[in-house]
C-alpha cells in the first residue's frame, strides 16, 4: 500500500471499512456457495458458513485495527523523517516557514478583500433587483456626487429608492 | 489450531502455511487460501476462516504480500495476494526456523 493509499484511507476511514467488508463478505458468500453445492439448504449453509468463518464482526475490527496501527506506524515514522531532516538545516527550515506564513497571509488578505467587495452580496433583500448608477465623463467612469445623487433620488422613476454606498458600506438609502 | 492465535509461535505458523501457499501459486483471494491450507493438511488444522484476514492484511503492510481487488470465478469482488521476493525471503526463514524446531521436538520425544 503507498502512503497515499495510506493516507486515502485514515482520511476516509468508511472506505477502509467497506473494502475490508467487502473482502470478508465474498469469503462468506464463497463458503456458503459451497455448503450449497454439498447438498445443505441456504439456511443450513449459512449456519455452517459461520462455523468455518468465525465472528465476521470481529475478523473485520481486527483486520482494520492491523491496517489503522500499520498506517499510524509509517506516518509516524515519516513525521520523525521529515522533522530531522528540518532540524539538520534550520536555515532552510526557517525560510520555508516564513515563506509559507507570508503566502498564507497574503492569500487571507485578498481573500477578505474579495469576498467583502465581491462575494458577499449586499444586506439587502432581492438583491438581485439592484442596479448600480455610474456616471460616464469622458472615458472616466465615476460615482455621481453627492448632489448628482440627490438630484437622481429626486427625479427617479426608475427604481423604487436609490441609495448611496461606499465600498461595502451603505451610508444611506430610502 | 482452532482455538486464538494469541500464541506468537502459531501466528508464525499461519504466516508460513500462507506464505508457502502463495508461493507454489499465482494470485489468490482468501477463501482459496483457507481451502488450499484445509486441503494440504487434511483437515488437521482447524483454523477460523476469517482469522486469515487480520493475517493477510499484516503480511501485506509488511510487504510481503501484494494486495489486489479482482473478480472471483463466480464473478464476486474478491482480493487477490501474490507473494513479493520479500515474502519468499521471510518464508524461506520461516521454513528453516520450523524444521529446527520440529526437529529438536522429534530429537526429544526419540532420545529424551
Amino acid at each position: 500500500m503507498s502512503i497515499f493509499d495510506r493516507l486515502w484511507n485514515a482520511l476516509r476511514p468508511n472506505r477502509l471499512n467497506d473494502e475490508i467488508r467487502q473482502e470478508l463478505e465474498t469469503h462468506f458468500a464463497l463458503i456458503e456457495e459451497e455448503e450449497e453445492a454439498r447438498g445443505l439448504t441456504p439456511d443450513d449453509a449459512r449456519v455452517r458458513a459461520r462455523q468455518r468463518f468465525g465472528n465476521t464482526g470481529a475478523y473485520r475490527d481486527k483486520t482494520r485495527d492491523v491496517d489503522l496501527a500499520s498506517w499510524l506506524d509509517s506516518f509516524r515514522q515519516d513525521l520523525r523523517f521529515a522533522s530531522r531532516q528540518l532540524g539538520k538545516s534550520p536555515g532552510f527550515a526557517i525560510s520555508a516557514v516564513l515563506l509559507l506564513a507570508l503566502g498564507i497571509g497574503l492569500n487571507a488578505a485578498i481573500f477578505t478583500i474579495i469576498n467583502s467587495v465581491i462575494l458577499r452580496s449586499l444586506p439587502l433583500p432581492e438583491p438581485e433587483r439592484l442596479a448600480i448608477v455610474e456616471e460616464q465623463q469622458g472615458v472616466f467612469q465615476t460615482p455621481p456626487s453627492w448632489p448628482d445623487q440627490l438630484d437622481l433620488r429626486e427625479a427617479n422613476r426608475v427604481f423604487q429608492s436609490t441609495g448611496a454606498s461606499v465600498a461595502d458600506q451603505i451610508s444611506s438609502f430610502d | 489450531m482452532s482455538a486464538k492465535h494469541q500464541n506468537d509461535r502459531l501466528q508464525g505458523t499461519l504466516d508460513l502455511l500462507i506464505l508457502k501457499v502463495l508461493a507454489r501459486s499465482g494470485p489468490m483471494h482468501g477463501y482459496a487460501i483457507a481451502h488450499r491450507i484445509h486441503q494440504a493438511t487434511d483437515d488437521t488444522l482447524r483454523i477460523e476462516e476469517g482469522s486469515l484476514y487480520p493475517a493477510l492484511h499484516r503480511m501485506t503492510n509488511a510487504k510481503w504480500l501484494r494486495a489486489e481487488w479482482g473478480t472471483t470465478e463466480t464473478n464476486r469482488k474478491a482480493r487477490l495476494y501474490k507473494i513479493t521476493p520479500a515474502g519468499r525471503r521471510q518464508l524461506e526463514e520461516e521454513e528453516q526456523r520450523w524444521t529446527q524446531l520440529t526437529n529438536a521436538v522429534w530429537k526429544a520425544l526419540r532420545f529424551a
